[in-house]
């Protein structure tokens, strides 16, 4: 049963990837494409959520933290460098080590789960007002100004590797994205499925038993955290790199309360959740915010009053409930 | 004891919670291949015995050995490394996953893939839970709960086994099933078994060890143990029959 679940949700998996890297460019204009850019980046990002919180256990205010971390150290790279290869590896590499740093001191001291989630949110507003406080042209890396609130402006795009002058922007930023996504959620499931993706679990299940079985749950942690990082940063990348622009919003606690909504919308515990749940909620405030039919809040407030009724969950295990209801109902009482 | 050098030894142990002493200067010693359980009142420290030899909590004071390694405040991974492993009073499983995921999570050491499946359909097999093998652990009833930690606790294969209660909340028949598994899985091992139930201790152990307020009281044979007035006085109070105990 779960195998064929496990297929299904695989060739699902791989039509969405299909319909949005090949038809959706195809049938679009570019403008959408921005739009749907952002869309999946933020996806991107929810994932790392989705990995670290949803299979690991690990509630973390963090990943806002290493989204901005990652955009920022792509922007200041990028304008120091002028090319976007290296700064992209950056961009993935510092978020990753600062996880691994913070990561070391969080579960080597074995702090709590509760603990846990509100250092991380420390950590995520101790960026946003220093950065925040980098006002002033004494505040630069480089060439790169860090500018406050006021954030850094005309970030150069990701490139071509190793040819500046072939900027990968508008659709073709978003065919990048798509794919970025696509590797990420493939190789999610890809790891979900080996020795440790199972140990992963078993930690999030019961960390007292896989430490009684033998497994150093620490180390085990650490590596969770520092991909999820990782991801995160990736997804601060492809963010500075899609609006020319950072700034120390995405450290904020508005920002990082966000992610934890696209995670809990879609279904904690499952990788498309977290893809369905945050397109899902950015889509709504987009149309919400253009429309002005009512207000954005209050309407998500809603939302979530119903989902917490109706699909305790979250969208896709609810889902899953509701099919494994109607499929038991079709095979009649034995 | 029947080796010469004892597989575990603990020396003064002592673990304290704020103003209570709740294991007290412990000298304890179990042989390679013995079977041993421990008995005594509610609240005579024999799970925090226990939770100190697995690492659980860290003692206050005292030595742990295990085949001479001094392996005082190891983490319970470490410890588990090193061939010691627990089953706690209440299950602890892995509820989320099958019965099958659960067992093959606990034979990370036999090695390649293949050899992990053999033992994962063996250790269901010697627990008769081979037909439950794609039953999500948390739906399991409570006998088959027990039982299915027991699978975790040989799955690696311990030289130490630690056994907390293993026939808590079970039926007469349930008990007598599982100290007849416990009593296979003893072959070649070293077995130490908290227990209440006298049906159990008479089936299975070589010997017993009694704990009274943190501290041994006293150590012999089944019958011997049982005899003893002080036991009878701890379990019944001064002067009524141990029989019931």
């Amino acid at each position: 049963m779960n195998r064929l679940r496990d297929r299904a949700g695989l060739l699902a998996a791989g039509v969405a990837g299909a319909v949005l890297i090949v038809v959706i460019p195809a049938v679009t204009e570019v403008y959408v494409q921005f739009e749907l850019t952002l869309f999946l980046i933020f996806a991107i990002l929810a994932l790392s959520l989705a990995w670290v919180w949803g299979f690991g256990g690990i509630l973390s205010f963090g990943q806002s933290l290493f989204f901005g971390l990652g955009g920022y150290t792509f922007a200041v790279a990028v304008i120091n460098l002028g090319e976007s290869t290296l700064p992209v590896l950056l961009g993935i590499l510092v978020p990753a080590l600062l996880a691994g740093f913070l990561g070391y001191f969080l579960f080597w001291r074995r702090i709590s789960d509760v603990y846990l989630a509100v250092i991380t949110l420390a950590a995520s507003l101790i960026f946003y007002y220093l950065i925040g406080a980098s006002a002033g042209s004494q505040y630069r890396i480089g060439t790169a100004l860090l500018g406050g609130y006021n954030g850094i402006p005309s970030v150069p795009p990701i490139n071509v590797p190793g040819a500046p002058a072939q900027p990968v922007v508008y659709g073709d930023l978003y065919v990048l994205t798509a794919i970025v996504l696509a590797i990420v959620y493939g190789g999610l499931r890809w790891l979900l499925a080996t020795d440790f993706g199972r140990v992963v679990v078993a930690i999030r299940e019961n960390e007292e038993r896989a430490q009684l079985l033998g497994y150093d749950v620490r180390t085990r942690k650490l590596a969770i955290f520092v991909i999820g990082g990782g991801i995160a940063g990736l997804a601060g990348v492809l963010f500075a790199a899609w609006g020319a622009y950072v700034s120390p919003n995405v450290f904020s606690m508005t920002f990082t309360a966000q992610i934890i909504v696209w995670v809990l919308v879609g279904g904690l515990g499952t990788l498309s959740g977290a893809v369905i749940g945050c397109v899902l909620v950015q889509a709504v405030m987009t149309w919400l915010g253009e429309a002005k039919l009512a207000d954005t809040n209050l309407v998500l407030g809603a939302g979530f009053v119903v989902l917490v009724l109706f699909a305790r969950r979250g969208l896709v295990p609810g889902l899953r409930d509701l099919l494994a209801r109607i499929r038991r109902l079709g095979r009649g009482p034995r | 004891m029947t080796g010469a050098t004892p597989l575990l030894e603990t020396t003064s142990l002592t673990r304290r919670f704020g103003g209570v002493i709740a294991v007290h200067e412990v000298d304890f010693q179990v042989g390679d291949g013995e079977l041993r359980c421990l008995i005594g009142p509610n609240g005579a420290g024999k799970s925090t015995f226990f939770r100190c030899l697995s690492g659980q909590l860290r003692p206050t004071a005292g030595r742990i050995r295990l085949a001479g390694h001094d392996i005082t405040g190891d983490g319970p991974h470490a410890i588990a490394r090193r061939g010691v492993a627990i089953k706690t009073q209440v299950p602890a499983l892995f509820d989320g996953l099958s019965v099958l995921e659960n067992v093959r999570l606990a034979t990370w050491r036999c090695g390649s893939r293949a050899a992990r499946r053999r033992r994962t359909e063996d250790v269901l097999a010697t627990i008769g839970l081979a037909r439950q093998a794609s039953r999500p652990a948390g739906e399991l009833p409570h006998g088959q709960r027990q039982w299915l930690e027991l699978g975790l606790v040989i799955a690696g294969d311990p030289r130490l086994m630690l056994l907390d209660e293993p026939t808590a909340g079970m039926t007469r028949s349930e008990v007598a099933e599982t100290a007849d598994l416990v009593r296979r899985l003893a072959e070649g091992r070293t077995i130490i078994a908290v227990e209440h139930d006298i049906q159990f201790i008479r089936m299975v152990a070589d010997s017993v060890t009694v704990f009274h307020q943190g501290q041994i009281l006293t150590e012999g044979t089944v019958d011997a143990v049982l005899r003893d007035r002080a036991v009878r006085d701890v379990y019944l109070g001064h002067g009524r029959d141990a029989g019931a105990c």
